[in-house]
């Protein structure tokens, strides 16, 4: 018969791992599954030494290795929102928001005077980033998701996001200045809009893959 | 143990040919299959497996499925559409690549 790990010899793994910096829970249950089944098949092979000698050892040889592949985890995972965030960015619906987002706002500019214009404009990237922060934080603390890496990652991303809106308003400010365009100004808060919007779809998309593939762990 | 830098190019063909051959598998399987497979010529070690699952996973080539087993969760891969397209373009690029280093490691095979 094949020999399994109890609860607790799981359970003392992935606390090890924890306090490894292998924060993420999504990544130690890899982590761990992996050890156990490396743990399993040498007690299987006939050693007879008690679990913690045999884990210990395991552990001196392969440590290094289980967090580097911690590091190389994150990276994947940055990129993986990344390349979720462009994909739903090109697609159709992100383009009609945009152009409706621009026409709406461009008629509005015409009765808005410049300097409620550059008042208005110096508080968008904080009424942008609202919205996104109130579901972010509901769903995580209603779905207790916290510790996944997709989901606090996209924290990080937001405050990416966050920094180009700045971007944008400092660029805008100093052009409402100079020549109160109002196309360029249309142009980027229907853009800044569209961002804000998209973020908190792919927010609920990644919570919702998290719930849907992970639904033991929660 | 055979020179792991002339395997590492191969890392992710040799995953998505076993996942071919599989429906679906979890990392430290693919680890103990390939070891067979090569009768312990080739041990692929954590630190290099795991980054290339989750940057195939990440490309949208791997599906997940996370189980209970064993009083733990297993995370199991399989390929997706994308992934079985991809595999076929691996294997031929890596086929290509061993008929060009026979022919340069054995010249006469070229004149055959």
């Amino acid at each position: 018969m094949r020999h399994k790990l109890s609860k607790d010899q799981i359970h003392f793994i992935e606390n090890y791992l924890e306090h490894s910096d292998i924060y993420y829970a999504d990544i130690r249950m890899e982590m761990t599954d992996h050890v156990a089944s490396a743990l399993e098949a040498q007690i299987q092979s006939g050693d007879d030494r008690v679990f913690y000698e045999i884990f210990k050892d395991y552990m001196i040889e392969h440590k290094s290795k289980l967090l580097e592949n911690n590091k190389a985890f994150v990276r994947n995972v940055d990129k993986l929102i990344f390349r979720n965030l462009l994909k739903q960015l090109t697609r159709p619906l992100s383009t009609v928001v945009f152009i409706l987002a621009f026409f709406s706002i461009y008629r509005a500019l015409n009765f808005v005077d410049v300097q409620s214009l550059r008042t208005l404009i110096s508080m968008f990237p904080i009424m942008s980033i609202v919205p996104f922060c109130i579901v972010y934080v509901i769903l995580l603390k209603w779905f207790k998701l916290s510790r996944f890496s997709g989901i606090e990652r996209l924290g990080f991303v937001q405050m990416i996001v966050f920094q180009l809106y700045n971007f944008i308003i400092i660029f805008l400010g100093i052009h409402v200045k100079e020549s109160g365009n109002n196309a360029i100004v249309a142009l980027s808060l229907a853009l800044v809009l569209t961002v804000s919007l998209v973020m908190i779809k792919l927010t609920i998309m990644i919570v919702n893959q998290y719930r849907k593939e992970y639904k033991n762990l929660i | 143990m055979a020179n792991s830098k002339l395997y590492k190019g191969s890392l992710v063909t040799i995953i998505l040919k076993l996942l071919t051959e599989n429906e679906k598998m979890y990392g430290y399987q693919i680890t103990q299959k390939v070891k067979q497979l090569t009768n312990g010529e080739l041990h692929i070690t954590e630190g290099a497996l795991y980054p290339a699952l989750h940057k195939l996973e990440a490309e949208g080539l791997l599906d997940i499925e996370v189980k209970k087993v064993d009083n733990r969760l297993r995370k199991y891969y399989k390929l997706t559409d994308k992934g079985n397209k991809e595999t076929v373009n691996k294997l031929q690029e890596l086929q290509s690549y061993i008929q060009t280093m026979q022919v340069l490691i054995n010249p006469k095979m070229s004149l055959e």
